[in-house]
């Protein structure tokens, strides 16, 4: 009886060895797989975005096409007055521009001066947007080391928003890494209705999924609501003055020193399918 | 037999580009569902009863769905397959508790194990995040996590119905040779 108690236990202790071998050679083999992948990274990566890009473009135009059909449908009430106010806003602009036009033109020392600001003009290059990391705010363009690009740049639409700055980058493809990215840090200056008051500055931290807010900012400030935020060019990674967003929401506590408010961004990767990588701004 | 793994591996494929490009547009709060984790939840629950934890089959799939997701992520490659792994050996071991009691696959233990792995799988994706690229941790312990988890429920819940009613992935083989 002690003989077979024994002999069975050899076996059950054989087949256990067994699998404890099995499994660390699996693991064995998925470490040197994993160590090879991570070796030719940067070219595997690189090779995919590169066969991928026709049809990621083709899903992004068609996602573009398809979700602004259904919002249209679902705001078209809201359609009509965003175009009624848009129109005022457009006139109030166009009055202003006729006053700074004028202005400009009286004085003479001034217009030198613009003329030869080196923020008037930077050297671009058109990328197209290829897709998004929604779970880390990062875009991949289809422009990389071949094309002049570097880590570190802006990247703005052609309405000069603010996307973001490159992350990395390969030989055919960057990722950027959008403002609303949790690392994210970005001075900023308010612009509110009174120009008389001198401007107020902050910090603009991405929130994750698509999202930004205003910290940092003295309790006494005025912010109000729909003041637009500007990079203010103190940290030296952006220009100054490309346009940020749009305060959503003040929400005072007397108890703290700084308010936070929530800002709407301006920038829609929902609406974008190029964007412009400044690669001659350097502070 | 061979034509099986083709096959499911460009689903993969197709999936993590549709997710990345087309689905951005129909983001809620920012939030996508994620194809990839969904299709191979679909595979691990619809797989024929028995095996190992961490059979051949399933390990294969785990390492091509990591794949298609690592490369989009800003990390090495290995996170999310290695996230995969481990949670597909606890997602199997709970479901070889409920093949022992004779259960088929119903909707009750489908909903409860859909979200466990959701969660189960972001946390060690984390976890490894933060030894690799600690600056990308993103663990969101608040409102936005149910978004995520009822955004994916909705497309897992699409896919349990799909697979139900087709009898998908019990026989794939044969299925195949339909082709």
């Amino acid at each position: 009886m002690n003989f077979l108690t024994s002999g069975s236990t050899s076996a059950s202790w054989r087949k256990k060895n067994n699998v404890f071998v099995k499994v660390l050679t699996v693991f064995i083999y998925l470490f040197i797989f994993v160590g090879i992948l991570n070796l030719f990274q940067n070219q595997i990566k690189n090779y995919f975005y590169l066969l991928s890009s026709p049809i990621e473009k083709t899903f992004w135009r068609v996602g573009s096409n398809t979700s602004g059909f259904f919002a249209s449908l679902i705001n078209a009430k809201n359609t009509e007055k965003e175009n009624e106010s848009l129109k005022v806003e457009n006139q109030n602009l166009l009055v202003r521009i006729t006053a700074l036009q004028e202005a400009e033109r009286q004085n003479g020392a001034i217009n030198e001066v613009i003329a030869n600001d080196p923020q008037r003009e930077f050297k671009l290059v058109l990328a197209g947007v290829a897709g998004l990391s929604s779970s880390q705010d990062i875009i991949s363009i289809d422009k990389g080391s071949d094309d002049g690009i570097s880590e570190g740049m802006p990247v703005i639409s052609q309405q000069k928003v603010l996307f973001g700055k490159v992350l990395k980058v390969y030989k055919n493809f960057s990722e950027v890494e959008l403002i609303s990215n949790k690392n994210n840090i970005l001075n900023v200056k308010i612009k509110n209705s009174d120009q008389s008051a001198p401007p107020t500055y902050g910090i603009v931290r991405g929130n994750s999924n698509l999202g930004i807010y205003l910290d940092l900012v003295l309790i006494e400030s005025n912010i109000n609501k729909d003041d637009i935020l500007v990079t203010s060019a103190l940290e030296g990674t952006f220009p100054r003055d490309l346009l940020v967003g749009r305060v959503k929401e003040t929400e005072k506590n007397d108890l703290k020193p700084f308010q936070t408010i929530k800002i709407e961004p301006f920038f829609n990767v929902k609406e974008v399918e190029n964007l412009f990588i400044i690669t001659d701004y350097r502070k | 037999m061979w034509l099986k793994y083709l096959v499911i591996t460009l689903l993969f494929y197709f999936f993590a580009i549709l997710q990345n490009s087309f689905l951005i547009h129909f983001n809620v709060f920012g939030i996508t569902p994620n194809f990839i984790l969904i299709f191979y939840f679909l595979l691990l629950y619809f797989s024929p009863y028995g095996g190992p934890a961490l059979g051949w089959e399933n390990s294969f799939y785990a390492i091509i769905a990591g794949f298609f997701l690592d490369v989009f992520l800003h990390s090495y490659f290995g996170v999310s397959i290695i996230s995969l792994l481990i949670t597909m050996f606890l997602v199997k071991k709970a479901l070889q508790l409920l093949w022992n009691r004779g259960d088929e696959h119903t909707l009750l233990y489908f909903i409860p194990l859909f979200a466990v792995y959701l969660v189960i799988y972001d946390a060690f994706l984390n976890i490894i995040l933060f030894f690799s690229s600690p600056s990308f941790v993103n663990f969101n312990a608040n409102w936005t996590f149910i978004i995520t988890l009822v955004y994916n429920m909705a497309f897992a819940l699409l896919g349990f119905y799909i697979c139900k009613k087709f009898n998908l992935f019990k026989d794939l083989d044969r299925q195949l040779k339909l082709f």
